[in-house]
C-alpha cells in the first residue's frame, strides 16, 4: 500500500476503489469546466472563433476527449449519489455492496451507448470500409 | 485549525463523514450534497442534450446565441447550472486541498482516521 502513489493510499476495498476515482474524476471534470467556462465567453467576444474552437469539439481527437469526459462525469455522478444514500440511509450500509456494483451496472448500460453515439464518425467509417454499413 | 476541520472519511462510501463540531464545515458538507444531487439532473442533462440530441457538429456561436440564449429557460437552465458547479468545484476543490494539507502521514496505516 505505501508503494502506491499519493493519490490512492486510502485503506478499505471499494470504498477506496470508489474514492481514488471521485477524486480523479473530480478534479478532471473541475479542469474540463474552467476551460469551459473561459472558452465559452468567445460566443459574445469572437464567434468566429468560437465556431473552431466548436470544430474542435466535433472532430475525432475532440470527440474521444467528450468521451472520457463523459466518462468521468458519469462516474462522479453516480458514485456521488451513492455516497450521498448511505450517508442519508445508514440501513442502505447493509446493501452497499449492491449499490457499488449496482452504479458499475448503470455505468455500463448508460454509457456504452452513449460513447457509441459521440462516437459515430469513429466508428461509421470504419464499418463502411468494411462494407457493412 | 482544530481537528474538526479535518476531513474524515468513510471507509464504507468512501465519502467525507459529516463533520461535527464546526458550523462551517457542515455547511460546506450540505452544499456538496445538495449542489450535487441538482448537478445529478442538471450536469447529465447538459451533457446529454449537446451531445446526443445536438451533435457538437450542428452547433455554431449563432445557433448559442440566437436559440439558447435568447430563451429565458436555457438562460436560466445554464445560469443554474454555473452557480452549482462553481459551488460544488471550488468547495470539492477546497476538501481534496485540505485533506492534503491535514493529513497527518502519508504511510497507510494513517488513513482512514478516527471513524
Amino acid at each position: 500500500m505505501s508503494r502506491l502513489p499519493i493519490l490512492f493510499r486510502y485503506r478499505g476495498r471499494e470504498g477506496m476503489v470508489a474514492w481514488a476515482f471521485h477524486r480523479l474524476s473530480g478534479l478532471g471534470i473541475f479542469a474540463f469546466v474552467v476551460l469551459h467556462v473561459l472558452d465559452i465567453y468567445l460566443v459574445g467576444g469572437n464567434p468566429a472563433l468560437y465556431d473552431e474552437v466548436l470544430a474542435f469539439y466535433a472532430s475525432i481527437p475532440g470527440r474521444l476527449l467528450e468521451t472520457v469526459l463523459g466518462a468521468a462525469l458519469l462516474y462522479h455522478a453516480l458514485n456521488g449519489l451513492r455516497i450521498i444514500i448511505i450517508d442519508l440511509w445508514p440501513r442502505m450500509t447493509v446493501y452497499h455492496r449492491a449499490l457499488w456494483w449496482g452504479s458499475w451496472v448503470i455505468f455500463v448500460v448508460v454509457g456504452v451507448p452513449g460513447a457509441l453515439i459521440i462516437l459515430r464518425p469513429v466508428w461509421l467509417p470504419l464499418l463502411q470500409s468494411l462494407g457493412l454499413g | 485549525m482544530a481537528d474538526q476541520d479535518q476531513v474524515v472519511l468513510s471507509p464504507l462510501s468512501g465519502g467525507r463523514v459529516r463533520p461535527r463540531g464546526s458550523r462551517r464545515e457542515l455547511l460546506v458538507w450540505l452544499i456538496i450534497r445538495v449542489s450535487g444531487v441538482t448537478l445529478f439532473v442538471l450536469a447529465l442533462a447538459h451533457f446529454s442534450i449537446m451531445h446526443f440530441i445536438w451533435d457538437p457538429a450542428e452547433q455554431t456561436s449563432e445557433f448559442i446565441a440566437n436559440e439558447r440564449w435568447n430563451q429565458i429557460v436555457w438562460r436560466g437552465f445554464d445560469w443554474l447550472l454555473l452557480m452549482n458547479v462553481l459551488f460544488h468545484g471550488f468547495l470539492g476543490v477546497r476538501t481534496v486541498v485540505l485533506d492534503y494539507v491535514r493529513r497527518p502521514r502519508w504511510s497507510s496505516s494513517s488513513a482512514p482516521r478516527s471513524c
